[in-house]
């Protein structure tokens, strides 16, 4: 009895020292959700102020779904998610297989490894954009010394090209997250099931497949949905690099709506976008935890 | 129990510290560049203690801090001066309108967007403050530019147009002793400069996808005798000209591979490094870049370059501009910004720029300028920059401007890169730009 009135006051205690956070997530997320939901419905009219604020029903997310370039976008952005979605889960994998090996100066690669993840994502598209400057980025540098390329490659003015560099970006700055999450989810696994998957015979790939892989299944649907949403938001490091070019090759959902509200000043548009983006999104996640079927292993 | 009343309030009193000094860290910051005094009361001065929020771009911000200093010593006035970069500039002058207008007094808005700025009545009309001696001198082009439907909204802060430089050194050695006057001759004389080793590409141009691929291809498109729009304002550049200047540009890059392809990427600045380093033969520049050419200490092609007009097809042609220095509709002290501006964008003050700043990018936005022997010794190949001037176009002055301006680049950049023709990217650009106009009727 006593026990279960210290377990209630240490609830209410923490309750009563979060309660400043939560009053402050409610005023920084709350009011912009709500006040976003209502510019989906309303043209604000900024350059027309004799008309003002008007009411406009749907018009906004049927404007956005009949532009040609929403689509265009979306669709670019539903490639580069795919792509980095999948490159940066495989390469994530990869890494943190290596860096659950023992081997000297573990410690310090595990380290190094969440360098490029900690820089913010601006500066990660200015690196970049430097390591891929046609005249004297790193990148050019490297193949033309080491004679791979007879000449200087503009990275960036081919649609081809600066997309697959888009992607290279991407992994570069968002496998670390990946690696770190698997990482812990691989030293989860009992080191039992391998020493007597070895007893029977079983190889490294049996194991991969039979042992690790499915104990790796609820890590693996997290980080799906992580970086899914993670890619649909993109913003920043395109913006950095390409900014939509060329053409609009590059040009990603985000950067689509961005512009719609704060160069454009069509904030409506650009509100009723993100909700179609976030429906998608919450779509996709359905979908995942629908495919994944998690068995119990324990 | 007593001890835990005790944690409690340990922890609620270092909490409530924590927000103290936060608190009262926000209000010791504020106030950028050097010159922003800390407006303490200066007795006697007009503007004792008054404060004027500006922004300007990255480049100017030196000389912004040291003019505010002055007009502090002057007038008693603060002048807080928020540096961003020049592709920022209108997304933050944008974010502070919408949001009241209140975060700057002191504005600079570009011609192409004081359509939109006045439309939405985010500028204040500076008719009152200007007498007819200061109006009658502002050039024609500064007139039209910084001006609209028949109200002045500030002073020329930024006037420029794009002139052609060569390396004279590299035409004289591949043979050449004038610079190309036509559009096949400056083929031609790329061809030459390649074959003969003095150069990978012969020219670099700012083509990325941004402004500046407008600012090219606007008077590129003119020099063969077309126009963006025609007296009905309806689109004209998907005209026999314009195509024949978009499929010049393409044949450029792709054919006669006289262009640097990575002048896709390029901005201004770019284009600017690859002349300073010897890369290129020519470029397309704002203002006057032989005064950087012959800086040593960036330049590696000193007194080797000077100015000569965009070849010709029918007509040379070039892109002017002029920024705007106005006053925020939200501004609290639009008489002390109106004292700020005259001081610093004035004819007095436009001089001073040019001297300090080394008239780089910069014009005499006033008639009294123009022809001022100190002036024109400042700038050596003014007077060809000033014939240049004489075929100036101003890009079209429309609220909906941003939005053309993105919708062109797209279609620019598609046939740049072969992805569509030039004919079909400007027969889609004029339909999209059909439905722009008729929706913003």
């Amino acid at each position: 009895m006593i026990q279960a009135k210290k377990r209630m006051s240490e609830g209410r205690f923490a309750f009563w020292l979060l309660l400043p956070t939560i009053l402050l997530m409610v005023g920084l997320l709350l009011y912009p959700f709500i006040y976003s939901v209502y510019l989906s419905f309303v043209d604000l009219n900024i350059t027309k102020p004799w008309i003002g604020t008007q009411f406009v029903g749907l018009t906004n997310f049927t404007d956005t779904l009949a532009d040609p370039a929403f689509w265009s976008s979306l669709k670019i952005t539903v490639y580069f998610s795919f792509f980095s979605v999948a490159g940066s889960l495989a390469l994530g994998l990869a890494a943190a297989l290596v860096l659950n090996l023992n081997f000297a100066m573990r410690g310090l690669f595990r380290s190094l490894l969440l360098v490029p993840w900690a820089i913010p994502l601006v500066i990660v598209g200015m690196i970049w954009k430097l390591i891929l400057h046609p005249n004297y980025g790193a990148l050019n540098g490297l193949l033309t010394q080491t004679g791979l390329t007879g000449h200087n490659i503009a990275w960036l003015t081919e649609p081809g090209w600066s997309f697959f560099m888009l992607i290279v970006a991407e992994l570069w700055r968002s496998f670390p997250f990946v690696a770190l999450l698997y990482l812990a989810a691989l030293q989860a696994i009992p080191k039992d099931l391998y020493e007597a998957a070895k007893v029977d015979g079983a190889g490294a790939f049996s194991n991969f497949r039979h042992i690790t892989l499915p104990f790796l299944q609820s890590a693996t649907l997290v980080l799906l949905v992580l970086r899914t949403i993670d890619a649909f938001r993109a913003f920043d490091l395109i913006f950095a690099l390409t900014k939509g070019g060329p053409g609009n090759t590059t040009e990603i959902v985000g950067l689509y709506l961005y512009k719609q509200g704060f160069q454009f000043t069509n904030f409506g548009t650009s509100a009723a976008g993100s909700y179609l983006v976030t429906i998608l999104i919450l779509v996709l996640v359905f979908v995942y935890v629908k495919v994944f079927k998690l068995k119990d292993l324990s | 129990m007593m001890m835990n009343k005790l944690k409690f309030t340990a922890i609620l009193m270092v909490v409530a510290a924590m927000l103290l000094v936060t608190a009262c860290g926000k209000s010791e910051t504020g106030g950028t560049g050097e010159g922003a005094t800390s407006g303490e009361k200066q007795s006697g001065k007009p503007l004792d203690s008054m404060t004027i929020k500006a922004i300007t771009p990255a480049d100017f911000e030196q000389y912004f801090d040291t003019v505010a200093q002055e007009f502090n010593e002057k007038t008693g006035a603060n002048v807080e001066v928020e540096a961003v970069a020049w592709d920022d500039l209108i997304t933050k002058l944008t974010n502070s309108m919408v949001s009241g207008g209140t975060t700057y007094d002191v504005v600079i808005v570009d011609d192409i967007y004081l359509a939109k700025f006045a439309e939405a009545g985010w500028l204040q009309p500076v008719d009152k403050y200007m007498d007819e001696a200061l109006k009658n001198d502002l050039t024609p082009f500064t007139q039209k530019l910084t001006s609209y439907k028949g109200h002045n909204y500030g002073l020329p802060w930024y006037s420029a147009w794009k002139t052609m430089a060569y390396n004279k050194e590299m035409l004289k050695k591949a043979g050449y002793d004038q610079p190309p006057k036509t559009w096949d001759e400056f083929i031609q004389v790329s061809k030459d400069l390649q074959q003969k080793g003095i150069v990978q590409y012969a020219s670099a141009w700012s083509w990325t996808r941004a402004e500046a691929l407008i600012a090219d291809f606007v008077p590129i498109v003119a020099s063969m005798g077309g126009k963006m729009f025609d007296e009905q304002g309806n689109p004209a550049f998907n005209s026999e000209s314009g195509v024949k200047a978009l499929q010049m540009m393409v044949d450029m890059i792709h054919k006669d591979k006289i262009v640097d392809p990575s002048s896709i990427q390029f901005n201004e600045g770019n284009v600017e490094e690859a002349m300073s380093a010897g890369k290129v033969a020519f470029e397309f520049q704002w203002g006057m870049p032989t005064v950087t050419h012959n800086d040593t200490a960036k330049s590696q092609v000193a007194n080797q370059t000077e100015m000569f007009l965009l070849p010709s097809g029918t007509t040379s042609a070039t892109t002017s501009t002029s920024a705007v220095q106005g006053i925020s509709f939200g501004s609290k002290n639009p008489d002390a910004a109106w004292e700020f501006i005259k001081f610093m964008n004035g004819p007095e003050g436009t001089k001073r720029q040019l001297k300090e700043t080394g008239g780089t990018n910069v014009f005499p936005g006033y008639k009294s300028l123009m022809n001022d022997a100190e002036v024109k010794s400042l700038l050596p190949g003014f007077d060809t920059v000033l014939k240049q001037g004489e075929f100036g176009i101003v890009r079209p002055q429309v609220p909906w401007y941003q939005e053309w301006s993105d919708m062109m680049q797209v279609q620019l950049q598609q046939a740049l890169t072969q992805s569509k023709t030039p004919k079909q990217a400007l027969d889609d650009a004029a339909a999209e730009t059909l439905k722009l106009i008729q929706s913003n009727k």
